[in-house]
């Protein structure tokens, strides 16, 4: 019975089924809010579904240049990848449906694997745009991934667990404790949300996919199902990278004021979602260079001043 | 306003080089071609710092060819190539004569704005 | 050695929003070599323009382009103007002056917007082509269109405006000119998009010059030519405004000479409306066309536009020449490319705002072996084009 139950969330609630409802709803509700703050009126709230069950009705072409077993197998992988790595974060409660030590380090390499599997697709597909792009999307990996997983690494140094349930749990509590450590927490959250933009290929970071260079850059070929797929998978990486935030700096799903965890998750997740759709509007796209170095001048520097503040606290004593 | 100046076609690189030369401020606005008679003119309209000034060569129809002011002056070419395309006026020594705007399958030594150029009736040579 | 990669762009491509077809050899992400090839969209309007009258000509010469429609008919009629030997009345010139300068902030505006977009900013291409929309609006209550104007006759324009038009012409001007402002502090201010532009598609002056650049894309790069001061037309002999000019040379320049003008359109347009002089509208014509030929320079929001006019006395001009901005400015185009990266090819290509349409202007051609293709007779065309029922 209690296996049952076990499959049924991983499946249904909070899983799978959740995660996939929630990631189209977050893909509606990103692009609205990106065409309101552009004064534009913006899809009704089921376009996102509809254009998903049009891909997936809509033939699939594997061009002839492209090998195609991995042509075919790749989206999977981003999906299985994302969706797997959606398991290890509270939702429900502030107790993930798997958690043990470690477990923030696995997850940071999980959302790592839509990128490679993206570049690799785009190699892959051997034309001129999705290479390029595929190319940009492995130098971008470069520049953000760094000054992300530091930014991740903080509050778990300070609390001294790699647990994502663990941190979520203790570090309200702790944070209200002990002001201090407010300093670097909230240095890291800037650059994990800054690092999660790149991550997720959105504007200024969309450099792989940018339409009026490279068309599509590593979707260029893609189309049909496989091309839902990848879709769907960036959606739930946009919904599991906000989680992940939510839960390593905001608390997760834990209760406050009396809301209920659930909502807490919600109302957190939704908050990241606004800021990155916030940022979206508020840019121009960048050059790959200008990423690099934005990268690995500024946001990996703050990364590591997060952590070397968190160590002069802790040696200083003001614990 | 506006000087018209006839030039000798054998002579227009070389009287273009001179012009140029000066110093003040002298801009090619376009070269423009036009039938009449037994020839083709070419109109190099100039506009500069002393007013705007038109100069006049022609070339004969058995044999349309002048020299080409590209070497000395590289903002030409589009509009000599675009004059190589549909008046079928050749520019010797032009940079880079390929196809400007005719489509490749466009048949040898037929050209547009000729006025014995019927729309309608071009085969392509494929 | 390190391989190369040809990365093709065009006909078909989302940076191009006509057809044009750009080849590409890049080193890595740097362009090493840019090839351009034309006539996509070749309607061979020079050839058309000789088997018509002046009339027609000039309705066919007015949809060469739908943003600088304006500039060619004027530019047109101010040619055959020339052959006539007709003096246009002030107001008419004023009037056209108008129409003009709306359109130049028309064309502007698009630009930035398209601008935006190519860079990935489309939060500033949805708000600069809303405002696009104020300008539009008030076209259409000067001319009755709101492209293709239809504004120009021989000898003047076709309509009046009242006081109530040029009220409500007023007021929008006002509304543009804050917008524009803000425009002015996101090109100045804002720092990814100075990232973009600052120090991108560099064009220094001699180079400028010796590729025949004009309009906008000229003076970013200090050449002080503008074909509205140097040899006025219409009334801007006796309007005062100033020619914008920048020095950088780079695509900032361009936009902020272009920012600049839409300052100087509104002003233009303030003045031309408050010293409206009164008068008729339009001249008296000679019905017919003596032999002669002229040439007419205006000064498109893409530059100088020049129509060279030939006529041999019949109804229908014996040539017709158009060289439209953009073909000027295309030659320039691959020296900025050169050296640069990739992600900066649409910014530069959309930094001259080329407009294809204009430049491109027959061809019917059947294929060896294709099947016999449709060809439409002009009643043909205009019957099917006529809805069956009112919509």
């Amino acid at each position: 019975m209690n296996e049952l139950l076990f499959v049924l969330q991983l499946l249904i609630f909070p899983g799978f089924l959740f995660l996939v409802i929630y990631a189209i709803f977050a893909e509606w509700l990103d692009r609205k809010l990106y065409a309101r703050m552009q004064n534009r009126v913006g899809p009704p709230y089921w376009q996102p579904l509809a254009d998903l069950i049009k891909l997936f009705s809509k033939e699939v072409i594997v061009p002839r240049s492209a090998g195609y077993y991995l042509y075919t197998l790749l989206p999977y992988f981003a999906f299985a990848s994302v969706v797997t790595a959606f398991f290890f974060i509270p939702v429900w409660s502030p107790q993930a449906l798997y958690s043990y030590q470690g477990d923030l380090v696995i997850v940071a390499y999980l959302l790592t694997i839509p990128t490679l599997v993206l570049s690799l697709s785009g190699w892959n597909s051997a034309t001129a745009y999705s290479i390029l792009g595929g190319i940009r999307c492995l130098t971008q990996l470069f520049a953000y991934e760094v000054p992300f997983f530091l930014a991740l690494l903080t509050p778990a140094l300070l609390l001294g667990t790699w647990n994502i349930s663990e941190i979520s749990q203790n570090l309200p509590s702790f944070l209200f404790a002990h002001p201090f450590y407010f300093i670097p927490v909230i240095l890291a959250f800037i650059v994990g949300i800054i690092a999660l933009q790149g991550k997720l290929e959105r504007k200024p970071f969309d450099i792989p996919d940018a339409e009026t260079e490279l068309v599509a850059g590593p979707f260029t070929e893609y189309s049909g199902r496989l091309l839902a797929i990848f879709r769907l998978s960036l959606d739930m990486e946009m919904v599991v990278g906000a989680s992940l935030l939510s839960a390593v700096f905001l608390g997760g799903a834990q209760s406050f004021l009396g809301i209920p965890g659930f909502i807490a998750y919600l109302i957190k997740t939704l908050i990241v979602i606004f800021i990155l759709a916030y940022i979206k509007a508020a840019v121009a796209r960048i050059r790959i260079d200008q990423m690099i170095s934005f990268g690995w001048k500024i946001l990996a520097p703050l990364s590591l001043l997060g952590m070397l503040l968190v160590v002069l606290f802790q040696k200083g004593g003001i614990l | 306003m506006g000087m018209w100046v006839d030039v000798n076609s054998s002579e227009i690189r070389n009287w273009v080089e001179e012009f140029l030369k000066s110093g003040a401020f002298r801009l090619l606005s376009t070269i423009s071609g036009y039938e009449e008679g037994d020839n083709y003119y070419i109109l190099y309209h100039f506009v500069g710092s002393e007013g705007d000034l038109n100069v006049r060569t022609s070339v004969p129809k058995e044999n349309p060819v002048l020299p080409s002011i590209t070497p000395v002056l590289p903002g030409g070419i589009l509009y000599e190539r675009e004059i190589q395309d549909l008046l079928g006026v050749k520019f010797e020594g032009i940079i880079d004569g390929r196809r400007l705007i005719l489509p490749e399958h466009w048949p040898e030594g037929v050209y547009p704005l000729r006025k014995d150029f019927k729309p309608g009736e071009v085969k392509s040579n494929e | 050695m390190s391989e190369r990669l040809t990365l093709p762009i065009g006909p078909q491509h989302p940076l191009l929003k006509e057809p044009i077809h750009f080849r590409f050899t890049l080193d890595g992400e740097t362009i090493v070599d840019a090839d351009i090839r034309m006539g996509y969209n070749h309607r061979g309007i020079e050839k058309a323009a000789e088997e018509r009258t002046y009339i027609q000509d000039l309705y066919m010469i007015e949809r060469i382009c739908g943003i600088c429609s304006h500039t060619h008919a004027t530019n047109f009629v101010q040619a055959v103007e020339k052959i006539l030997n007709v003096e246009v009345p002030p107001r008419a010139k004023f009037l056209r002056t108008v129409v003009g300068e709306l359109e130049r902030i028309h064309s502007h505006l698009l630009w930035l917007g398209v601008a935006g977009h190519e860079i990935g900013f489309d939060t500033l291409f949805m708000v600069s082509w809303r405002d696009r929309e104020i300008v539009m609006d008030l076209l259409e209550i000067i001319t009755g269109n709101r492209v293709n104007y239809g504004m120009n006759t021989f000898g003047g324009v076709r309509k009046d405006m009242n006081q109530e038009e040029i009220d409500e012409t007023l007021k929008g001007i006002k509304i543009l000119e804050e917008r524009t402002l803000y425009y002015e502090k996101v090109a100045r201010e804002e720092s990814t998009f100075i990232a973009r532009v600052s120090g991108v598609g560099y064009l220094p002056k001699d180079i400028a010059i010796a590729y025949c650049a004009v309009g906008p894309t000229a003076r970013g790069s200090g050449v002080n030519y503008d074909v509205r001061r140097d040899f006025p037309y219409a009334a801007y002999d006796q309007i005062p405004f100033q020619v914008i000019t920048s020095e950088r040379g780079d695509v900032l320049g361009r936009t902020l000479v272009r920012v600049g003008e839409i300052f100087e359109s509104v002003k233009i347009i303030k003045y031309a409306l408050k010293n409206l002089p009164e008068g008729p509208i339009t001249a008296r014509v000679p019905r017919k066309v003596p032999q002669g030929e002229a040439t007419s320079r205006y000064e498109a929001p893409r530059g100088e536009c020049i129509h060279y006019v030939r006529a041999n006395g019949s109804e229908k001009p014996d040539r017709v020449k158009v060289r439209a901005p953009t073909m000027a400015n295309l030659m320039s185009i691959r020296h900025c490319l050169l050296n640069q990266q990739v992600a900066d090819i649409p910014i530069i290509i959309a930094a001259i705002d080329p407009c294809l349409s204009c430049t491109d202007r027959l061809i019917l051609l059947k294929q060896a072996g294709e099947k016999e293709g449709e060809i439409l007779t002009w009643e043909e065309l205009r019957r099917r084009s006529i809805a069956k029922k009112p919509l």
